[in-house]
């Protein structure tokens, strides 16, 4: 091996310190009573107590509910929004690609001012009409909506570039064969993207599940505790409840269902 | 449908910029573009505190955007020169850095920290060095280099570094700027891992201090101005742009080295 291959060990390092190492940690600790005095072992009994939480199962489900609802959003909006920009010219498309990127900028914590004020039951201007919090999967809904404004464009954005890729000269043979400008984008363009739309989908799924900072700062998860999603759950178990052995327990097992979930799916494709 | 998704920050702005004292509660009738004024604006920078919350978080950003772009280039040229096994075991290790964000092993992660003994300021600056798919674009990006270029590097008795920073660094220009604004905007935004490591007032971020601020309404206890226990939106709101403006100028500065990436780099035989 020659030495300067050792050069890709610090970002190595790195990877295994925040992704391998807390992922077996948590198997471990999680048949510990944890306060970082004197931690006692306590075998499976937090994996049986996290398996019979309530709390921790509805929160899974709340998981796949947001996935549902921003995978849904904002790929039912990216995507046309995205195959429309491609069709730009390139001038035009740098600037609209740059105009919808910069929303993406502004998260979820930025603007949890504006949506705390806008879905407030007491001072917002829904006052009297509707209280999102007041349900569990409208106040799922409303998360999945503030976090869909944000990140919209960019999904929007990447497709377009996506899109873009897909050869003049095979649009054009489309337009010579008398194809409409709709007829491409939906019957040439989109399935050219077909595949990568869908990876991108189920990272958005995956993701979407691991909300925390808009629950946090906007929704508290409310009704009673009712709508957080797992990574919520989790914080809330350690930080909150400071459980931290019953926390990592909660964390495998979410390890553990994301892995079959995405072992499932690529059972499915295949 | 573009201009819609500025509606958001644009009622920010707008209540962010108006009488502090109109504003107590979120009443959109009550933005007057004829009142604006930036009290709420002057506010939040009296006793300071935000030049100091901006001083750390430059420094900061800058710091682990610097770094985790040196680590990208660096890595993707061990990539180059490494075996197919090391490449193969590599590929690995990062695939389970992509699917296994640090946001769902957190408390695993605080406590290895805690044990560690990095809890604080070195697991914040730790985090935000970490580069995982970005080593594979720069190998990927690495690859399109002829080889002749390091062969005669090597032949002229160039060792590893100085490749990389005659050769591989002038010529990875977009890289470095994709993988700063990354690094940066991702250092920048992620509140939970800094709000659990930065405690000390003094080593606090924008996004920490903002956020708890808005959180609490501890206007007067973390920025020390004159005012009562309440909630005032606009206050959140000009907090909210605060927050905002490095992440924008951070993207504008490198925007069109990001727009130019593309993966077959920048020499072709």
């Amino acid at each position: 091996m020659k030495r300067s291959a050792l050069l890709i060990l610090p970002c190595l390092v790195l990877c295994v310190m925040f992704s391998m190492v807390p992922m077996a940690l948590s198997a471990v600790a999680g048949m510990w009573k944890i306060d970082f005095q004197d931690n006692v072992f306590v075998g499976f009994s937090n994996y049986l107590k996290a398996i019979k939480d309530k709390g921790f199962s509805g929160a899974l489900l709340n998981g796949l509910a947001y996935g549902v609802f921003m995978t849904g959003m904002s790929f039912g909006i990216g995507v046309p929004l995205g195959l429309a920009v491609s069709d730009l010219p390139k001038g035009v498309r740098r600037k609209v690609q740059t105009a919808l990127y910069v929303p993406g900028l502004v998260t979820g914590v930025v603007l949890a001012s504006l949506w705390r004020a806008v879905f407030s039951p007491v001072y917002g201007p829904l006052v009297g009409i509707f209280n999102v919090w007041s349900n569990r999967w409208t106040a799922i809904f409303a998360v999945s909506l503030m976090v869909v404004v944000s990140t919209v464009g960019i999904t929007a954005m990447t497709i377009s570039i996506y899109a873009a890729s897909v050869g003049s000269e095979v649009r054009e043979a489309a337009r010579i064969d008398g194809a409409r400008d709709g007829q491409i984008r939906w019957r040439i363009v989109l399935p050219g993207i077909a595949n990568i739309i869908i990876v991108m989908m189920i990272l958005n799924m995956i993701g979407a599940s691991q909300v925390w900072e808009t629950i946090q700062t906007v929704s508290f998860a409310r009704p009673n505790m009712t709508s957080g999603g797992p990574v919520w759950e989790i914080y809330d178990t350690g930080f909150t409840r400071i459980q931290y052995g019953l926390a990592c327990a909660k964390t495998t097992i979410y390890l553990v269902a994301l892995g079959l979930s995405m072992l499932i799916v690529r059972l499915v494709k295949r | 449908m573009v201009v819609t998704l500025y509606i958001p920050l644009v009622i920010m702005v707008l209540i962010s910029l108006n009488d502090w004292s109109n504003l107590v509660d979120f009443d959109l009738r009550a933005i007057s573009l004829r009142k604006i004024t930036f009290d709420n604006y002057r506010l939040l920078i009296v006793g300071k505190a935000l030049f100091r919350l901006y001083f750390n978080t430059a420094l900061m950003t800058a710091i682990v955007s610097v770094v985790g772009a040196m680590f990208t280039v660096v890595g993707g040229y061990g990539m180059l020169r490494a075996s197919a096994k090391m490449r193969t075991i590599a590929i690995v290790i990062v695939a389970f850095a992509v699917a296994v964000p640090s946001t769902v092993v957190i408390i695993p992660l605080f406590i290895e920290m805690y044990y560690l003994g990095l809890s604080g300021l070195p697991a914040v600056m730790l985090k935000g060095m970490l580069v995982s798919s970005g080593v594979i674009v720069a190998w990927q990006y690495f690859k399109r280099v002829p080889q002749g270029y390091f062969d005669s590097a090597t032949i002229d008795g160039a060792n590893s570094l100085q490749i990389i920073w005659h050769i591989l660094i002038p010529i990875s220009g977009p890289l470095f700027a994709m993988t700063m604004i990354g690094q940066g905007t991702a250092f920048l935004v992620d509140y939970l891992w800094q709000s659990l490591n930065l405690i000390r007032e003094n080593s606090q971020t924008v996004i920490v201090a903002m956020t708890n601020m808005t959180l609490t309404s501890n206007f007067i206890g973390i920025l020390g101005f004159p005012g009562k226990y309440m909630r005032r939106v606009n206050i959140e709101m000009a907090s909210g742009i605060v927050i905002f403006l490095p992440m924008l100028l951070i993207f504008l500065a490198g925007r069109k080295q990001l727009m130019d990436f593309k993966l077959e780099g920048g020499i072709k035989e």
